[in-house]
């Protein structure tokens, strides 16, 4: 992803930060969304964009800390970065525990606070991947009949067609036929790419 | 003496006449008297018997002279007498003559009384031997002084068994007497200390102390009372109160004597709660610079974020245009980096501030609360207020800093009687309370019987340096927010039913206990 495409929410309750940060972010071509509590956060948000939140960790109303909790149980997945101007150990480990992606103490460098951007935009981005990958492959499956699921299971546990035959009670050129169905709707140019793509996502989601 | 006699013949009727008048002088000394007066020959017959013996004896003259001394005397004496009367007689050695001696005579209804007897010799007039007895009732004398020793035994024992320490001194500081309290006091035997120096059982840093407090018992008669360290040999320190004043012995001249009150349990809890007092200061002390040091870092880092961020913004911007000027480029390299820089000594001195060591062990709350509480008890009491512990008795062991927490509700215990300044006495009530509301926590409530506090006073409680009080800094509420949160607790409050507020925080109990509760 280009840094013109992320989004990065910058949370913070004091405005000259706020303003600073998001004018550092445009100037090297991202597009910050400033948010003056977490409510406004919450408010802005588009879960489904990728993209990252830069926020401050003591704020009035709803701490940066409460908030990244509220965001874990609704399961919205963007990276945070902690900037505090409290950077005590206590307050990093309990951030970091919450799932935060990086802690940074007040004042900050400007390279510090950039390259943990593009690292949690990147891990953002893999995010996205897998689920855009996974999103995919839960269309091709659909696809399948049940006959297919059942052939397209034998080859990922790597049944030889004679083997699944006298499995499945069928010929042994009907199991070659459902093979190349199975190998066309996955989109698969090779037994060993469908068995990877299937065994990525084997041990994330069981599948219907 | 005949020969003199002769040569002043003619002036016989002016010596007679003298004669006469010193009979007469001497009769009247005889009758007048306040002293028993007898005289009798060498054989113990009386010959004369004056108005006091006869008062002293119960006999009338008439009825006695002409008769034996005996009836006079008792048995034992009466053996005696003779005895007595013979050698000196043979020997010429007196006994009594001369000298007077304390015996026994018998009046005439048979009782016996002591008596205070001189016997001398009277001149020889040409009658025979005569002697005098002068003689006084004493038995008044000796009933008193029997009385006085039984008053005196009494207050021996009444001050050899007293309570306390009893110590007299010479005026040279030796020890005269000690009583028994004093040695099992010093845990010594009396001749160890009878007759020593009374400072060599005073440390030395004390004895200065006590040389002056002898001086102006001695110089300037006036009792005194001081406060000295002993240090028996072998024995442990003892802190003792020294009541003295002066006795004016004739034989002895000035004493000291003075009671010794062992101070010793009472000083080490004093030294004991000083302690405390100090422990939980230096606490205070630290805890206020660390949450002012949190509280300027916070205000602080905000706008030097803003000012490297700003400068480092422009700076990128800037290498975007055509040529930028170098100097330009460093100038805002430089901003960013000192304000970086400034970030950074405050995060140092906050760093030195929270180095501070902080204990954690497994504590019995109730116990903690119980000992804070009792260091309160002054200001309470300045304060006219009463104090209610609701401890409960069931509670687990937490694992605390026992002082931060002690820290923490002596602050609220302060905060409660400010609170109740403008109530009446008699309902300046505090209530500390303890209780378990879930199986992993346990509850501490510090309510008081104050106006409550309004909305806009309860919102920036927890604000560093907003204060409604004179002289306040606004910072103890704060701390007890961080202490408690570092302990992983809660703390709030809320209106205290039936008037008042009251502040709660909770402790997590430790996991084992928790679980067992379940």
């Amino acid at each position: 992803m280009q840094p013109s495409e992320a989004v990065v929410y910058v949370v913070d309750d004091d405005h000259s930060v706020r303003q600073a940060v998001c004018m550092l972010l445009r100037s090297v071509g991202y597009r910050p969304v400033p948010c003056a509590t977490a409510a406004e956060l919450l408010d802005k948000l588009q879960p489904d964009a990728g993209g990252c939140i830069i926020l401050d960790a003591r704020m009035p109303g709803m701490s940066g800390l409460q908030l990244q909790e509220h965001m874990n149980q609704r399961q919205l997945d963007l990276p945070v970065i902690f900037i505090t101007g409290h950077g005590d150990v206590d307050m990093a480990v309990m951030a970091m525990k919450a799932g935060a992606f990086d802690f940074l103490q007040k004042p900050f460098k400007d390279q510090a606070l950039l390259d943990s951007l593009e690292r949690a935009l990147q891990r953002d981005e893999e995010r996205r991947q897998r689920l855009e990958g996974r999103r995919r492959l839960r269309e091709k499956l659909a696809l399948l009949t049940a006959r297919e699921r059942e052939v397209l299971n034998g080859m990922v546990a790597g049944k030889a067609n004679k083997v699944m035959a006298l499995d499945l009670g069928l010929s042994e050129r009907t199991v070659e036929a459902h093979r190349a169905r199975v190998m066309e709707k996955m989109q698969a140019r090779s037994l060993a790419e469908l068995v990877h793509e299937m065994a990525s996502f084997d041990n994330q989601e069981s599948f219907p | 003496m005949t020969k003199t006699t002769k040569t002043r013949r003619p002036g016989t009727g002016g010596l007679q006449q003298r004669l006469r008048a010193l009979e007469g002088e001497l009769n009247g000394i005889f009758t007048a008297a306040a002293q028993g007066m007898i005289i009798a020959d060498a054989h113990g017959i009386i010959r004369r018997f004056n108005p006091e013996a006869e008062k002293i004896f119960g006999y009338r003259a008439d009825e006695v002279v002409g008769t034996s001394l005996n009836c006079l005397m008792t048995d034992r004496d009466r053996h005696q007498h003779d005895t007595y009367m013979q050698r000196y007689l043979k020997t010429g050695k007196a006994h009594i003559i001369g000298i007077g001696r304390e015996v026994y005579g018998r009046r005439r209804d048979g009782t016996e009384f002591p008596l205070y007897l001189a016997v001398g010799e009277l001149p020889d007039t040409g009658g025979g031997r005569q002697f005098i007895g002068i003689l006084r009732d004493i038995s008044k004398e000796k009933a008193m002084e029997a009385a006085l020793r039984v008053s005196e035994q009494e207050l021996r024992l009444m001050i050899e068994n007293a309570p306390i320490g009893v110590i007299t001194l010479d005026g040279e500081g030796h020890v005269q007497y000690a009583n028994a309290a004093l040695l099992r006091m010093l845990g010594v035997m009396v001749d160890d200390i009878e007759g020593s120096s009374f400072e060599s059982w005073i440390i030395p840093d004390d004895q200065e102390l006590f040389r002056q407090f002898r001086q102006k018992v001695l110089m300037h008669r006036a009792g005194s009372a001081i406060e000295l360290r002993l240090r028996p040999p072998g024995g442990e320190l003892l802190h003792v109160g020294l009541h003295g004043g002066l006795v004016d012995t004739p034989l002895r001249g000035p004493m000291i004597t003075a009671h010794v009150i062992n101070r010793t349990p009472q000083v080490l809890a004093e030294q004991e709660a000083s302690a405390h007092r100090e422990a939980l200061a230096q606490v205070d002390r630290l805890n206020t610079l660390g949450e002012m040091a949190s509280g300027i870092a916070h205000e602080i880092n905000q706008p030097l974020t803003a000012i490297a961020t700003y400068a480092q913004a422009i700076r990128r911007m800037m290498e975007q245009l055509p040529a930028m000027p170098p100097e330009m480029h460093e100038a805002l390299e430089q901003m960013s980096t000192q304000a970086e820089r400034a970030g950074e000594i405050i995060h140092r001195m906050r760093g030195y501030v929270r180095k501070r060591a902080i204990a954690y062990e497994a504590t019995d709350l109730n116990e903690c609360l119980r000992s804070i509480v009792k260091l309160a008890m002054s200001n309470v009491r300045e304060n006219e207020g009463h104090i209610h512990l609701e401890l409960n008795a069931g509670l687990p062991r937490v694992t605390i800093d026992s002082v931060q927490i002690q820290q923490v509700v002596m602050n609220l215990i302060l905060n409660a009687l400010d609170a109740m300044k403008m109530v009446a006495p008699e309902h300046r009530k505090i209530v500390v309370r303890t209780h378990r509301p879930a199986p992993d926590c346990v509850q501490v409530d510090v309510a008081d019987r104050g106006p409550g506090l309004s909305s806009s006073v309860a919102n920036v409680l927890f604000t560093p340096f907003v204060t409604t009080k004179a002289g306040g800094m606004g910072l103890g509420l704060p701390i007890s927010l961080s202490i408690i949160t570092a302990h992983g607790g809660k703390f709030w409050h809320a209106p205290n039913p039936g008037g008042g507020m009251c502040f709660s925080f909770t402790l997590p109990v430790a996991t084992e206990a928790a679980d067992a509760a379940l």
